[in-house]
């Protein structure tokens, strides 16, 4: 009882995003939507399989990329650019 | 004779040189052999073989013989003879045949007398010419084929002429745009009251949080762009100064803003998701009120606030129980016969609760940064109690904080893999629970980080086997696997652990090289917007 008192406990919050199913507009005009295909600079072509957005800054939204070789990132869609368009 | 040369598509035949000069030789060879005919030996061999030996007498019985000729004989006793027309047309047909055909062999007048045939036929300056002929009918191939050359480079030319001035313009326009980004950037110190006018006409409330945070980011971006941007910072600067403020304005409003600040577009998709979710609302609501169970509910809702209002005067006389320890020590009230309630994943349930007088949680946030390759990253604020654990244990604290982050990356990660919990997608909670488990762990694996260890189980302070009885498992431990420093206890939407869990670990988890208990980190997923 004495030892389970002296446990170090922290409480570690993460903050997930909600989830975005419909095709999104960025202010470039660029229209992105689940499985487009999409190009960054350091990890090739990818294609999105989620997008999301936060309840607070940065509250994005952020594309969540599957580049391949199990090599995700997330992702602020102003620096990719579309590739090919589902 | 002829051969080809080659040049692209086309093929021009000019005379081979040593073609030629073969077949003179060949030429040549025969003509001799021709002279050697009439040699008094040679002529002595065909008479001996039987043939007919040319004399006056055969020569005449052969004039004779020509229809085209006239014998006669001169009164001096001479002989003459003459020919029809008929004849000296085919006499001089003949003979312009022969002359041709000496011509075309190089063998000069045929009608020159027999003598050496140095002298006679083989005539180096013929042959010369001949070469001379042929060379400048190879020159003349050349020519040609020089002259399509040229065409096909200067076609070329052209087209590469074209290709680099486009290219040219781009680069042109691509550096003007680019330092003209920059000056926003540069000059935003003197153009911050034109930016928050563009803010204000711009449009809302929610543009001012991202021009704030924009105004955070620029000494960010600054940093990043001064090593690529010297040679474009004048032009930049001369382009924006050429501007006049409604131009600034417009430009920082319509191209910077979403530049720098990713933040402006979710406001923007937020609030056009807020407004679409108000709408349905709104609709909703609206349907629902002209119905008839809406009357029905109003009315079952306030017989249930009737008796709500009867219960809490039934409770009247038990609230004395729960009085406070101490009502004037100016501390928060304590009361004495209710659980302590533990702040968000420390709640237990029913009579299985912590036991009392243990320390509420503390709170670790995770922050989200963007770096300059739009990557995301989830950094976590490590408390000091886990960076000295790691210390104790031998362990750096930026290696340690390392770890975490990895811990925290892969469970973002995890989480866009699978999703918001959705029933019909995943089924019960812990079905959801268990698959989320599942992708964490491999994501995890596949790293293969010798000091984050997945679903670690632990028998009275040591490493122990994977379901053995009386083991209890984390789902996270890290550093050693036989000394960890930290272990991880994940719980997504509802589930928070067993009391009987808590003890399991305090007994079984390794403990410190101090002797004292190593800290857990209680990773509390919030619940999705749609949940």
């Amino acid at each position: 009882m004495t030892e389970e008192k002296e446990i170090p406990r922290f409480e570690m919050v993460m903050k997930l995003p909600y989830f975005i199913t419909e095709p999104i507009k960025l202010d470039n005009g660029t229209v992105l939507g689940i499985g487009d295909d999409v190009e960054h600079v350091d990890f090739g072509r990818g294609t999105i399989i989620r997008i999301g957005a936060y309840d607070e800054e940065p509250v994005g939204p952020f594309i969540f990329v599957d580049f391949g070789n199990d090599v995700r990132k997330e992702l602020d869609p102003s620096y990719t650019h579309i590739v090919k368009k589902v | 004779m002829l051969e080809k040369l080659a040049f692209g598509n086309n093929a021009l035949v000019v005379p081979s040189w040593s073609n030629l000069m073969t077949d003179n030789a060949n030429k040549l060879g025969d003509q001799r052999n021709d002279r050697a005919e009439h040699r008094p030996d040679k002529v002595s061999e065909r008479l001996s073989k039987g043939a007919p030996e040319v004399n006056n007498d055969n020569l005449r019985a052969a004039n004779k013989a020509n229809p085209n000729r006239t014998d006669t004989v001169s009164p001096d006793g001479k002989s003459r003879f003459s020919l029809t027309d008929e004849g000296r047309s085919t006499e001089k047909q003949v003979r312009a045949a022969q002359e041709k055909a000496y011509k075309d062999a190089g063998l000069g007048d045929p009608h020159k007398p027999i003598g050496k045939p140095s002298e006679s036929s083989f005539d180096p300056h013929k042959v010369s010419e001949q070469a001379v002929k042929a060379l400048n009918k190879i020159l003349d191939s050349g020519k040609s084929v020089v002259s399509e050359g040229s065409k096909l480079w200067q076609g070329a030319h052209n087209g590469m002429h074209e290709a680099v001035n486009e290219t040219v313009q781009s680069v042109s326009v691509a550096k003007d745009y680019y330092g003209t980004a920059l000056a926003g950037k540069v000059n935003l110190g003197t153009d911050v009251k034109e930016f928050a006018g563009a803010i204000s006409k711009g449009v809302s409330q929610s543009l001012g949080t991202a021009g704030d945070y924009y105004f955070r980011q620029v000494p960010k971006g600054e940093a990043n762009l001064g090593k690529d941007i010297g040679t474009t910072s004048k032009t930049a600067s001369d382009h924006w100064n050429s501007l006049d403020t409604e131009q600034k304005g417009h430009f920082v409003g319509k191209e910077v803003v979403p530049l720098l600040v990713p933040g402006a577009v979710g406001i923007v998709a937020k609030e056009i998701q807020g407004a679409n979710l108000i709408a349905k609302t709104g609709e909703a609501i609206t349907a629902f009120s002209s119905s008839e169970n809406f009357a029905a509910i109003e009315q079952k809702m306030a017989q249930l606030q009737g008796h709500i209002q009867k219960i809490s005067q039934l409770a009247k006389p038990l609230e004395p129980a729960y009085a406070t320890v101490s009502d004037t020590s100016g501390r928060p009230a304590i009361y004495a016969e209710t659980p302590k309630p533990d702040d968000g994943i420390l709640m237990m349930k029913g009579d299985k609760g912590l036991p009392q007088g243990i320390q509420p949680s503390e709170k670790v946030h995770v922050s989200r940064t963007v770096d300059s390759k739009a990557v995301v990253s989830h950094k976590i604020d490590v408390p000091e109690e886990v960076l000295k654990a790691a210390e104790k244990q031998g362990l750096d604290r930026a290696t340690a904080q390392e770890k975490l982050q990895k811990v925290a990356e892969s469970i973002k990660n995890a989480h866009y893999q699978i999703g918001d919990y959705d029933p019909k997608v995943h089924g019960t909670e812990r079905a959801y629970g268990n698959k989320f488990h599942e992708i964490l762990r491999e994501n995890l694996n596949k790293q293969a980080d010798p000091w984050v260890h997945t679903e670690a189980s632990y028998l009275k302070g040591n490493q122990s086997e994977w379901g053995k009885l009386g083991t209890s498992r984390v789902d996270i431990s890290l550093g050693d696997k036989n000394e960890p420093f930290a272990s991880l206890c994940l719980k997504t939407l509802k589930a928070v652990p067993s009391a009987q869990q808590e003890r399991g670990w305090v007994r079984n988890l390794p403990k410190l090289k101090d002797g004292t208990i190593a800290p857990r980190l209680h990773v509390k997923l919030p619940l999705g917007a749609d949940l």
